[in-house]
């Protein structure tokens, strides 16, 4: 059965897509994020507190979250008339298997260290 | 049977001692206190400092500046002529393998924000690691009396 991996309306079939999303998923921060995200969607002062970790790094992580497509934002204005940005998570499915790193695998090179004098 | 209470009291007492220490280690672990370094520059007296995030004025500083040129409600107003350099603030994400001396190295540097003193009026540019945009904009009424009260309060 061939699986269809998607993240949001993405679906994965690029090396970098793959390699964005495991990124992503490759600090315990970030499965935290995903975690609260997954009970609902959250401004970022109150997933600042829930997290408890400083701003600039909680930017720093919704960033990567960003960019694999993970979480997405939006502005919206509260009832003080103030705007305020919520992140929430996109639906996704990824379904890891030997056939899936094998075929990423092939589209890495590692080039050999060069010699000493070269 | 008054006995028999004082002995279990007795033995429940170091225990619940125990048990008290016990959660406030654990309600320690993860204090986000140590989770930056944040280094102020004094452009009045060429004085530099530091805090960390358990500094409530700094770190709130460093949350709102985040938020005012992340959360899109800044512009994008130039730096004046002639404005004067007021603070600089870089915040570093520590690192717990690195020695104290190397806490403060480039690949930590979470922001880096510069603050501009013009007519009464504060002007802020500031730089993040994830991203290579640089922002700059006057600062909003709230945000420049948080940065006056740097002055007058104390961080």
């Amino acid at each position: 059965m061939i699986m269809e991996n998607f993240v949001g309306d993405l679906n994965l079939k690029k090396y970098e897509d793959y390699i964005n999303v495991f990124d992503a998923l490759s600090h315990p921060v970030r499965i935290k994020i995903i975690g609260i995200l997954a009970e609902g969607r959250q401004y970022v002062s109150e997933l600042a507190r829930l997290v408890n970790i400083s701003r600039p790094l909680l930017y720093m992580h919704l960033k990567k979250l960003e960019t694999a497509r993970l979480v997405t934002s939006a502005m919206e204005i509260s009832e003080s008339g103030k705007a305020m940005k919520y992140y929430a998570l996109e639906d996704f499915e990824l379904q890891i298997t030997k056939e899936l790193l094998n075929g990423l695998s092939q589209n890495i090179i590692i080039e050999a260290p060069s010699k000493d004098g070269d | 049977m008054k006995k028999a209470i004082k002995k279990k009291w007795r033995h429940k007492k170091p225990m619940a001692c125990l048990i008290m220490l016990i959660c406030l280690f654990v309600s320690g672990c993860g204090d986000s206190s140590k989770d930056q370094i944040i280094v102020v520059y004094d452009y009045a007296d060429s004085t530099e400092k530091e805090y960390d995030a358990t500094n409530e004025a700094m770190d709130g500083l460093v949350n709102s500046i985040s938020d005012f040129f992340l959360d899109g409600e800044c512009g994008t107003d130039e730096i004046p002529d002639g404005a004067l350099g007021y603070k600089r603030i870089e915040v570093f994400q520590t690192d717990g393998k690195a020695s104290a001396g190397q806490q403060k190295a480039e690949d930590n540097r979470l922001m880096h924000i510069e603050i501009y003193q013009y007519d009464y009026e504060f002007y802020c540019k500031a730089g993040f690691a994830f991203s290579e945009q640089e922002y700059t904009a006057k600062l909003s009424d709230a945000l420049s009396a948080q940065v006056e009260r740097l002055e007058t309060d104390g961080p």
